[in-house]
């Protein structure tokens, strides 16, 4: 999967915009939004949100954990804590990502928040690396992987399933001939040629 | 994507044929008639028993099925170059002693006896299981001369995993960056579905 592909999935979280016009009811594959009214605050998917504000037509309600205290709590507990902490949104890089480049206008400190951001996710990353490389070399065959959001799973995907598919492949082949090696000591009648 | 995309010698996988290309000594064990030019070094007509000669993996399968020959381990994964790796596994040059050291690897041990090709197999397992720290760290490295010394260590199947990696980590990089903008998003991902799409039918 590609780094665009998961954005585009995080493009369906909805968030609240105000806009300034009116319209009725939209009808959306997702489902409807609507109607709008300029001023009266509305949810729509984060795609319209951001071609909305593209064409100032309205104005972007940041998410609520979209501000440099929550974050800085958020970081300090992915700091102090061995595992992953829970994010507030599954998409929350992409989100912030997203709103950031589109409406930073909206944003207040949007400056300091990229930069925490940045902090959460390096450390994020660090996590994961470490854990990759010793599921690895221990030879484990699974992990838990709570809180990760699919972002962080899809960054370490051609790597991680591969060497998997590598190391099972050499030890397929031990066990393998462990069993050929057990079924011609017992009794097995190999078809003679 | 497709790492490698058999678990057998595949006819048609370039990796496959690369890695059973790689030659293993042989022990003549039965007299094979009107094949002595395949020992370069006599002049007799026939493979007799008891001559040594090097035969590629691919060929040594069948001859070994038959009982004609007994292989024997070659250079790269003699009892030697077991030890080295049993004790370092991190600084050795894989590239050097076989291209698809892994690969090739398995392919001999199935020639060899239990004991030796489970020993084997062991190794192989711990050197690429304890090799993949560098694989990673390596895929996320700054470029620099160091990295390169070390690159060149890396085996064709390690080699692979950490192109694939560092794709993949320059791409998040750049996403990061804010330096793809949507125009070019969606540029790259209708590129990339057309890829996958079968090739439409000119001939309607």
């Amino acid at each position: 999967m590609d780094t665009c592909e998961v954005e585009f999935l995080a493009e369906r979280e909805l968030i609240s915009i105000t806009p300034n016009f009116d319209l009725g009811v939209l009808h959306l594959i997702s489902g409807d939004f609507g109607p709008f009214k300029a001023g009266l605050p509305a949810e729509v998917p984060l795609w319209l949100a951001i071609n909305l504000r593209q064409r100032r037509k309205c104005r972007i309600m940041p998410p609520i954990w979209l501000n440099v205290k929550t974050l800085e709590e958020i970081k300090e507990r992915e700091t102090q804590e061995k595992l992953f902490t829970k994010m507030p949104s599954e998409h929350f890089m992409e989100v912030a990502q997203l709103l950031l480049t589109a409406a930073s206008e909206d944003i207040p400190q949007a400056g300091e928040i990229k930069v925490v951001l940045k902090d959460i996710w390096d450390s994020r990353q660090a996590k994961t690396r470490a854990s990759c490389s010793l599921l690895l070399q221990d030879g484990g065959k699974h992990a838990r992987v709570d809180n990760l959001t699919l972002m962080e799973i899809n960054s370490v995907r051609p790597l991680l399933p591969h060497s998997m598919d590598m190391i099972r492949r050499l030890q397929m082949e031990s066990s393998m001939e462990a069993q050929i090696s057990q079924t011609q000591g017992s009794s097995f009648a190999s078809p003679s040629q | 994507m497709k790492l490698n995309p058999s678990y057998e010698p595949n006819y048609f996988s370039l990796e496959d044929i690369c890695a059973t290309n790689s030659a293993v000594p042989c022990r003549v064990e039965m007299m094979i008639p009107n094949l002595g030019e395949m020992d370069r070094g006599s002049h007799s007509e026939h493979l007799e028993t008891g001559r040594r000669l090097e035969l590629p993996l691919w060929m040594a399968f069948n001859l070994v099925k038959r009982h004609l020959v007994k292989a024997d381990c070659s250079k790269a994964y003699s009892q030697s170059a077991r030890e080295i790796l049993k004790a370092e596994p991190a600084v050795v040059d894989l590239m050097k002693q076989e291209p698809f050291y892994y690969e090739s690897g398995v392919h001999v041990a199935s020639l060899l006896e239990p004991e030796e090709a489970n020993d084997l197999r062991k190794v192989l397992q711990n050197t690429f299981q304890t090799r993949s720290k560098d694989v990673i760290s390596l895929s996320q490295a700054e470029l620099s001369k160091e990295v390169i010394v070390r690159e060149q260590l890396l085996s064709k199947e390690e080699k692979t995993l950490m192109l694939e990696s560092r794709v993949k980590w320059a791409e998040v990089e750049h996403w990061l960056s804010g330096k793809l903008t949507s125009r070019e998003l969606a540029a790259v991902s209708v590129s990339n579905y057309l890829k996958r799409k079968r090739p439409r039918d000119d001939a309607e």
